[in-house]
């Protein structure tokens, strides 16, 4: 009895293991069957908001064939010399040699590959090559990124879009024992992976290429350590171009010196911050026009310098501007302006309004190691601080920061988070769409417009002169900053910057344009503004909108 | 009646085997065959010996079944002797005989199952005096086997034993007494070697240690789950591809399993209870007392081993390495089964020089 139950007891153990549990055990034990050489997912492309590529993947299979586990050798040779357009007789000789394993073919497609597979010839074994190409080679470089040589992305949009463009990878899957070897009769089936999602940018391609000319030219004529533009849509914060030299071809990565990489692969414009000097003013004012401090009969006096506690500011102009309107003031980019200006505003304003210019948060543009701007903690602030932020120093930022905070001040005032990505699309669908929703508004739209015309003025009697294209309106603010180097002063060393927006009236397009370093002339107006005119020049003649 | 179950068993055992160990062995020995041809070099010569144990008078048996034991007893401490004992996982349970290796336990069980049927059939264990003699032998031949160590053949004989002296008229304190001993034997023993607490743990979670002490369970699952309810059908297990360890001797029931199904693991579970109980019917139908123990302590040798067995590789008790019973691959192991078939089958038959028994009925 006590056996027949314990009989019993064994079998229902039996039976639940073969029957309840099967299919979960299954699903463990297929791991232990099959052998699984990885095929990996093509990896999404990255193209222009025309669809024009920019970066794409290209994948190719090398062949192997381990002639022992070929038993019907003729056979073999004659299938696969027909389908791989090899030497028949050759690759018999091969097949029969006693190597343990020979290259069949290298740079076999996808496609033939998975044909070869499905033949049924045993003992074909497979390896993936894959490739990441960039069709325009030195473009859009930092924006880009590149990938590692076993292509997972290691900088800017292939590292920071990683998870969009990699995919699921696919398998071969070969029945095997224990140790791996195929069985006898062992299937061989091909598990399908799932293509990287394909992304398109907000660049174009055109517009980037206009840039790019004017950025190495500018880098050339200048002799510069450096030089980045951006160009960005005014409403949505599309961004259209963004180029930096010195740069690299991310077909050929330099991979010796990593310290050169590193440092040429950092997209700047997003990462580093700077002191702007000038270019900041068109905040400042933004601010004091908000607040009703600037009316066209106010008189502002520049000897040449103020003093702020005990401190001499000086003005560029040496020997001064004398008696200004704000307007004026903007157009002779006067410091003593900005300092009363920023000191009528004080603190509070000017601080609460910095944040809310974002320029002391990131903007989150999508790439990896986007720059925060700096400012004195509040507490810390004295006047003379005060006074010298109002004419742009003692604060820094990321370009991409003061361009989307100068955005802000012209576009109407509404805050714009810069996108370089416009869409993203997988074989299931669209995963992403970058929005057109305005931001949070700033500053008043008759603020905004009143800024629009000083800066227009600017361009048209003031320093940024350079910046003028016939049949465009443009307005802009130039930027001279002196570079700090070990918490002092580098002499001979300036970042030369201008901003400029087109057009005027009604603003479609920002661009920022800086020289880092440059020799010999140092003024943005003279320096920076004139391509800001010439990428406009050519911009606009592409867009139609000169004949 | 005993006889067919055995045989079924054995001839069902031989393509097992086939299937289980041809690609292993054709890997290690360059040959498909190599374990069945081995496990035919048991099985023939075992088909004769059943049909001498069938002959063989059962009253010299019992005359012979002290010597019997104590040969026994010496084969198993000959297994220590350097050169004649054979290690292999770790454990020395072997004779090598050169053209054949045997382990002295697969004899000691039945010897000792004989050895208590001839003293109890002439001292039934009554008082606690009765076990002395009997219990020494058992624990001479169990020591022994823990020496090697082989921890599931001395559960197994353990169990057996404690059978036959219940059947032999053990008062029920005993029983419980005994019980109560044997239980109480575990712990101690799991104290002793804490290898076996792993062991233990591996079998309530083989997940747990997937490669070390829960890996053969786990093979054991995948076989009997990868199989399902019908199987793969025979000749197509999955785990034979040297997943499965010992696929052909201690696991030969999860091939079963993986290639036949549930149908198939109810006709060997069935052909085992056939032959159990044609034993113990057999044992019920003696009016000789020695007969009558003697068949009921070799059918449960071989029940308790199948139970075992076939309990560690569904995972309903903690993981032992024991053959299943005419099925498993182990020539030597076969010989003694198939004898001992032959042996209980012998009882059937009323022998004419046995009519008058000396000792009348119990």
């Amino acid at each position: 009895m006590l056996i027949t139950f314990l009989f019993v007891a064994v079998t229902a153990k039996l039976v639940y293991i073969a029957a309840v549990s099967a299919g979960s055990l299954r699903v463990k034990a297929l791991e232990q069957w099959y052998r699984d050489v990885p095929i990996r997912a093509e990896r999404g492309a990255i193209s222009d908001r025309n669809g024009v590529a920019l970066a794409k993947s290209e994948s190719a299979y090398t062949l192997y064939a381990r002639p022992v586990e070929i038993p019907l050798k003729e056979q073999a040779a004659r299938i696969l010399s027909e389908k791989l357009e090899l030497n028949y007789a050759r690759l018999k000789e091969k097949l029969n040699s006693k190597s343990s394993e020979i290259t069949l073919k290298r740079g076999v497609t996808k496609e033939k590959m998975l044909e070869i597979i499905d033949s049924g010839v045993p003992g074909i074994y497979v390896s993936e090559d894959l490739k990441r190409v960039y069709p325009y080679g030195d473009f859009l470089t930092q924006v880009l990124g590149f990938t590692s040589s076993d292509v997972v992305g290691q900088t800017g949009l292939e590292r920071y879009l990683e998870n969009y463009l990699k995919g699921v990878d696919g398998a071969v899957l070969t029945a095997s024992d224990l140790v791996g070897r195929r069985l006898p009769d062992g299937e061989t089936y091909y598990r399908e992976g799932v293509k990287g999602a394909d992304v398109t940018l907000n660049i174009d391609a055109n517009i980037q290429s206009i840039v790019e000319n004017a950025v190495k030219r500018a880098m050339l004529n200048h002799s510069a350590k450096g030089v980045g533009a951006i160009v960005m849509e005014c409403d949505t914060g599309a961004v259209l171009a963004m180029a930096e030299s010195p740069s690299f071809d991310l077909n050929a990565v330099p991979r010796d010196d990593v310290s050169l990489l590193l440092e040429v692969s950092r997209p700047k414009l997003i990462s580093d911050v700077f002191e702007p000097g000038s270019t900041f003013k068109i905040v400042t004012s933004a601010l004091a026009i908000e607040a009703g401090l600037v009316n066209d009969e106010k008189r502002y006096y520049c000897g040449g310098s103020v003093t702020v506690d005990n401190q001499k500011i000086r003005c560029w102009r040496a020997k001064g501007h004398g008696s200004q309107t704000f307007t004026e003031g903007v157009k002779n980019s006067c410091n003593c302006v900005f300092v009363q200006a920023a000191l009528e505003l004080g603190l509070d304003r000017f601080y609460d309004g910095m944040e809310a210019f974002g320029v002391t948060e990131k903007t989150g543009i999508e790439l990896p190691g986007e720059g925060t701007g700096l400012t004195i903690p509040k507490g810390s602030v004295k006047n003379v601080d005060l006074a010298r932020i109002g004419f742009g120093q003692a604060v820094a930022m990321t370009p991409i920061e003061l361009l989307s905070a100068s955005c802000t001040a012209v576009n109407g005032g509404y805050k714009v988070t810069p996108k370089l990505v416009a869409k993203i699309e997988d074989e299931s669908g669209i995963l992403y769409t970058c929005g057109s929703d305005k931001g949070k508004r700033v500053i008043s739209e008759s603020t905004s417009k009143t800024l629009r015309a000083m800066l227009e003025a600017v361009v048209l009697e003031g320093s940024g002169k350079n910046a003028a294209v016939d049949g465009v309106r443009v307005g802009g603010k130039t930027g001279t900053a002196q570079k700090y180097e070990d918490g002092k002063i580098a002499r001979g060393k300036y970042v030369s910057t201008f901003i400029g927006f087109a057009p005027a009236d009604e603003p479609k397009y920002i661009a920022l344009f800086m020289v880092d370093e440059p020799v010999g002339a140092y003024y943005g107006g003279v320096v920076a503004a004139p391509y800001v005119g010439e990428i406009y020049q050519n911009m606009f003649e592409y867009l139609g909108y000169m004949s | 009646m005993i006889i067919v179950p055995a045989v079924a068993l054995s001839l069902l055992g031989l393509v097992m085997i086939y299937s289980a160990s041809s690609y292993s062995a054709l890997l290690s020995y360059g040959d498909r065959f190599f374990y069945v041809k081995k496990q035919l070099l048991g099985l023939i010569p075992g088909l004769l010996m059943m049909y001498f144990g069938y002959k063989f008078p059962k009253e010299r048996l019992k005359k012979l079944s002290g010597w019997l034991l104590a040969a026994s007893v010496i084969l198993l401490a000959a297994v220590f002797i350097p050169g004649l004992g054979q290690t292999s996982y770790g454990a020395t349970r072997w004779i090598n005989l050169g053209f054949i290796t045997f382990q002295p336990s697969e004899l000691a069980k039945f010897a000792l199952a004989l050895f208590l049927a001839k003293r109890y059939a002439s001292k039934p264990p009554r008082s606690a005096k009765d076990l002395i003699v009997p219990f020494a032998a058992v624990a001479a031949v169990l020591a022994l086997i823990m020496a090697e160590p082989n921890m599931s053949v001395t559960l197994a004989i353990a169990a057996s034993v404690l059978l036959i002296t219940v059947a032999a008229g053990l008062d029920n304190k005993f029983i419980v007494v005994l019980t109560i001993f044997a239980l109480a034997a575990v712990p101690a023993l799991i104290i002793a070697e804490p290898y076996r607490v792993r062991r233990l743990l591996a079998f309530l979670d083989p997940w747990e240690n997937p490669r070390d002490e829960g890996y053969q369970l786990i093979q054991s699952y995948y076989a009997i789950g990868g199989g399902g309810f019908f199987g793969r059908g025979l000749f197509n297990s999955r785990q034979k591809y040297l997943f499965l360890p010992f696929a052909e001797s201690d696991f030969i029931f999860s091939v079963v399993a993986e290639e036949l199904g549930v149908p198939g693991c109810l006709l060997v579970i069935a052909l085992f209870i056939v032959f159990i109980y044609a034993g113990i019917k057999t044992a019920y139908l003696q009016t000789d007392a020695f007969r009558r123990l003697a068949a009921f302590g070799m059918t449960a040798v071989i029940a308790v081993q199948a139970l075992m067995n076939i309990a560690v590789v569904t995972g309903s008790v903690p993981p032992t390495g024991l053959p299943l019973p005419f099925m498993s691959a182990g020539g030597s192991s076969l010989m003694v089964f198939l004898t001992a078939a032959g042996v209980i089958a012998g009882f059937q038959k009323r022998e004419p020089s046995e009519s008058h028994n000396r000792f009348g009925s119990s």
